[in-house]
């Protein structure tokens, strides 16, 4: 029994030990013989001088007048919830179909309108969610006026059947053109103005929700005049003359077109895989005293590849079109054209295909060829917001027939680009691309693909 | 001849105009130090701009900064005394370290009252409805107002219990924060104030109603009780004055002698954020407040909001880049431009290998130690402060890491009043062995000795790599220059090595010296690297100075 005592006491002792132990090889503060917490400075903190203040930081001074103001502004806005109040009116305007367009990149450029669904404007969107009945407004200072209205109804009775009807006024005050072929000049730069008025209507077959076939059925009314843009040449100078570039004293066209359409992008804009693979066809004829009649073909296929991961996307745009001449004319302004970032504003048929060194519509031809290559991937990420880095390569061009198709004709287009955005939206890109007529800047909200 | 006069009148009108000037801002700086304590206001936006923006850019523009770059010189930090620790401040106070706090005080934090009192009603005087951590003021039966903020729908105990807990960690590291508690209510209590008005998702300020309060209500996640569950916060006593800054100083107040990026504690928040992934440390989430203790007024210095913190982040868990990079980071940038997308970032390989979601308990958050690398750890922005951290700092974070022991953790951890055991076990043992990943870093970096000692004729420290059981003691060796000191004049006495953490002093260093320097290094097998140093001074009245190389 004592034995068992003894145990036990021993074991509590040995206990005791291990806790001792334990607790011993956590550090103490009481373990030393001084007060490690005193306030005993080998030199007191004392505040710097003044003087050594101004001589450390004086470069810096001119730049803390730029900063008072900005953290000022930018406590108001949190303080005063203006960013929330900013999106929720964004998102209100959205809800009731209005996408505003702002574009301030200098005086030249101002522009601002603005997209309306005037289903959801009305409230209607829930009890009619296949009518289709927007408009549009854009006014770009110098540059261009839109204003247009598509109507119609997506899915007929729950069929994939759907009918639009589309119009489209457009007024561009300084469109540049520079010769028909394949080796005209930067340098024979002429300015010109055009207004089109569109009308059109759409017969759609929806296969499923990524086919659709549209037949198409419109006018077209363009307007050739001089152009405002001073130091480049004029209608009836050097070639840009009615003898050996058709269709300035403008034309009446109707067109009879066809479109297979499948796209399987994931995002519209900023898409990481999927794509866009579309066909058309189409027969122009003008009317009144337009001498126009051509068939049109157009090719476009463009695919995301993603390489292991969403961040890094190989994108791939092949483009071709071609137009047939009948027994009337191809008018300059319904030809292949090449040339520029590739979206200027919302509306805009026959816009110059991307080809981003080169200025916009720099390549006039009936046939272009076309080839847009982008290496993308995610360099930074903050919670919904991604920048991208961008390497792009478009090579083109243009030709009038096939056998005089050569491949010492293409055009190259080389660039490196950022682009910001947010949630799977543009926000801000910057890009620059250089080819043998120099370099090209762009900053835009929005990306080409 | 009118030239030169008219010249020398001009000239003399611009001196005078000079005159004045400095006289007119001699009198408003003046003034200035007259006017106490103006409140200083900052934001999240506005952080942004000045850390990830302006001070990015403007860094090296500051001609002590561009030395720094320059020379890579480390600057010490200058409100540590002469044991190389942090004496109590306004911003600090030496709690845990200096005087060890029971399970119970641990668990509890810094506190006021227990909850807040609901045996009445709850009446909510102020809320913001809308954002990522959506909340209300509230002011309960003794009249306390408190802050109480929520936690996601889908995430329920996430934010408020890391909240809590974080707060307790802070509190016992030594950091002022407010009372923070769990604290659960039925939504019967709570009424709307007379003149109560909220911030909605609209941004417009609106009366608050009851229609109002029930509909924000229905958004936030309930208990199987029905009851609703918050963190509250305790408004502070005293005046707020705004923020404070993680660089400067307030220039007028005579407690704070240091630029905040000169003073080591706020340099150590880094590698306390480290430990609890607190990523959302910044000059918005810091307050001040106007305190008269003995008929003295002061400012006491905050730090608070810790819902980031853990696993939790925002509406859905922490983002997995949170730790890993700052807010706007240059360096990752081009690191990833250069390497053409083709480098996998270490949060990306973390957060593919977790399957790109949030693989913990939805109560835990997005919180795992996996690839956690202490010395890499980056807050939201790239303040001075965090960036001038040097090897002591660290060294003195990671010992006061290190004091802190399983069931005291836990004991923090209980806090949090997870329901489900197995979330709360799982915070523990994720801080416990992170606790561990930065100490071994900390002190692997450094010369971790610490607790020097003059006793009889030994000098006697501890090695706390060995003490933690990070390193081996065989094998351990410490080089020690001993250099006398007389006056500016010194010499060196002896060159020794020991392989134990004590030194004997042999009484002829001190003959004719004013004081020894020891200059102690550290190897941990024969081929390994001499650590930083360690300089120990001590005279015969003991031991003088301790100096961590930084």
């Amino acid at each position: 029994m004592k034995r068992r005592s003894g145990f036990k006491y021993s074991f509590l002792l040995m206990m005791m030990a291990c806790l001792f132990f334990e607790h011993a090889v956590i550090v103490h503060a009481e373990d030393v013989s001084y007060d490690r917490y005193a306030s005993l400075y080998e030199k007191k903190p004392v505040p710097p001088s003044t003087a050594g203040n101004i001589a450390k930081h004086f470069l810096v001074y001119p730049f803390e007048l730029f900063k008072w103001p900005v953290d000022k502004a930018l406590n108001f806005i949190e303080k005063n919830h203006i960013d929330d109040k900013t999106i929720w009116l964004y998102e209100k305007m959205q809800d009731y179909g209005i996408t505003p367009y702002f574009s301030l990149f200098s005086i030249n450029h101002t522009g601002f309108g603005g997209k309306f669904d005037f289903v959801r404007l009305a409230q209607q969107r829930t009890k009619y969610p296949n009518l289709k009945l927007n408009g549009w407004i854009l006014e770009s200072i110098n540059e261009a006026f839109d204003v247009g209205t598509e109507v119609g109804v997506e899915r007929i009775a729950e069929t994939g059947f759907g009918i639009l009807g589309f119009f489209d006024y457009q007024h561009l005050v300084q469109e540049h053109f520079y010769g028909i072929g394949p080796h005209t000049s930067a340098g024979d730069g002429y300015v010109y103005e055009r207004e089109a008025l569109t009308l059109a209507s759409i017969l759609r077959y929806q296969w499923t929700p990524t086919t659709r076939t549209d037949f198409r059925f419109g006018y077209q009314n363009v307007d050739i005049d001089g152009g405002k843009d001073g130091g480049r040449g004029q209608i009836g100078e050097g070639i840009f003359n009615k003898t050996l570039t058709p269709g300035l004293d403008g034309d009446d066209l109707l067109d009879y077109e066809v479109e297979i359409q499948r796209e399987t992008r994931n995002f519209k804009d900023c898409s990481t895989r999927g794509g866009l693979y579309r066909f058309n066809f189409g027969f122009h004829e003008g009317v009144n005293s337009s001498k126009a009649q051509f068939f049109k073909y157009q090719a476009e296929l463009m695919h995301y590849f993603p390489l292991w991961s969403d961040r890094r996307i190989l994108f791939v745009r092949l483009f071709g079109e071609h137009s047939d001449r009948m027994n009337g004319v191809i008018p300059f302004h319904q030809m292949a054209r090449l040339g520029g970032y590739g979206y200027r504003y919302w509306h805009m048929p026959n816009e110059g295909q991307t080809l981003r060194s080169y200025d916009y519509n720099r390549f006039t031809d009936t046939s272009a060829l076309l080839m847009n290559l982008e290496y993308r991937y995610t360099i930074w990420e903050y919670r919904d917001f991604k920048t991208d880095a961008v390497f792009s390569w478009d090579e083109g061009q243009v030709f009038r027939n096939l056998d005089e198709f050569q491949f010492e004709d293409f055009r190259a287009s080389y660039g490196l680009g950022f682009r910001l955005s947010f949630a799977h939206h543009p926000v801000l890109t910057f890009e620059m691309a250089h080819g043998d007529e120099g370099t090209n800047f762009y900053v835009k909200s929005h990306t080409p693909f | 001849m009118l030239k030169v006069t008219h010249r020398f009148k001009i000239g003399f009108f611009v001196l005078m105009v000079i005159c004045a000037a400095g006289a007119v801002g001699a009198a408003c700086l003046s003034a200035a130090e007259e006017v106490e304590f103006k409140k200083h206001e900052s934001g999240l936006f506005s952080d942004i701009f000045d850390q990830n923006i302006y001070y990015e850019g403007t860094g090296s523009l500051h001609l002590e900064r561009l030395g720094r770059l320059v020379f890579r010189k480390k600057v010490r930090a200058e409100d540590v005394n002469v044991y190389d620790e942090v004496p109590d401040s306004n911003f600090f106070t030496n709690r845990h370290t200096k005087n060890r706090l029971s399970l119970d005080e641990l668990e509890k934090g810094y506190h006021e009252t227990d909850t807040p009192d609901a045996s009445g009603v709850l009446t909510v005087t102020q809320g913001k409805f809308a954002g990522a951590h959506p909340g209300f003021r509230i002011q309960d039966g003794r009249g306390d107002t408190y802050m109480l903020k929520f936690d996601p729908i889908d995430y329920f105990e996430q934010a408020t219990a890391a909240e809590v807990i974080t707060s307790r960690f802070y509190h016992a590291l030594g950091y002022n924060v407010p009372q923070y508690t769990i604290f659960v209510f039925d939504a019967a209590k709570l009424t709307p104030g007379e003149k109560a008005e909220i911030y909605d998702d609209t941004g417009f300020k609106r009366k608050l109603t009851k229609e109002r309060l029930d509909e924000f209500l229905l958004f936030l996640p309930q208990d199987t009780e029905g009851r609703y569950r918050a963190s509250a916060s305790k408004y502070l006593q005293g005046k707020n004055l705004g923020s404070f800054s993680l660089q400067g100083r307030r220039t007028n107040d005579p407690d704070d002698p240091v630029n905040h990026s000169d003073r080591r504690e706020i340099r150590a928040l880094r590698v306390f954020s480290s430990w609890l992934a607190n990523y959302d440390i910044r000059e918005s989430n810091t307050m001040d407040i106007l305190q008269t203790e003995k008929g003295r007024q002061s400012l006491k210095h905050y730090i608070f909001d810790f819902n980031a913190s853990l696993g939790a982040g925002t509406d859905v868990g922490k983002p997995p880049m949170c730790g890993y990079e700052y807010l706007i980071d240059y360096g990752e940038a081009i690191k990833a431009f250069l390497t053409l997308g083709l480098w996998e970032k270490p949060w990306q390989k973390r957060w593919r290998e977790a399957g790109e979601k949030v693989n913990q308990s939805p109560a835990v958050g997005y919180f795992d130690n996996n690839g956690f690398e202490p010395g890499k750890f980056k807050n939201q922005f790239p303040y001075f402060a965090f960036k001038d951290l040097t090897r002591a700092d660290g060294f003195w974070a990671a010992k006061m890491i290190m004091t802190f022991k399983d069931d005291e953790i836990r004991a923090m951890v209980k806090s949090g009043q997870f329901s489900r055991k197995e979330d709360a076990d799982y915070v523990a043992q994720t801080l416990i062995e992170r606790r561990d990943i930065i100490g071994r870093y900390w002190f692997s970096v450094s010369n971790p000795l610490d607790e020097f000692d003059l006793k009889n004729d030994q000098l006697v420290f501890k090695d706390l790599a060995i003490v933690y059981g990070f390193e081996q003691a065989q094998g351990t060796t410490y080089h020690v220059n001993v250099i006398g000191r007389s006056g500016k004049k010194k010499i060196k006495n002896a060159s020794l090595q020991s392989q134990k953490p004590s030194l004997t002093i042999d009484p002829n260093w001190l003959a004719s010296r004013d004081s020894v320097d020891l200059w102690i290094r550290t190897t941990r097998n024969p081929s390994s690297p001499k650590s930083p140093y360690v300089l120990v001074s001590f005279n015969s009245q003991g031991i003088t100075r301790i100096i961590h190389q930084d």
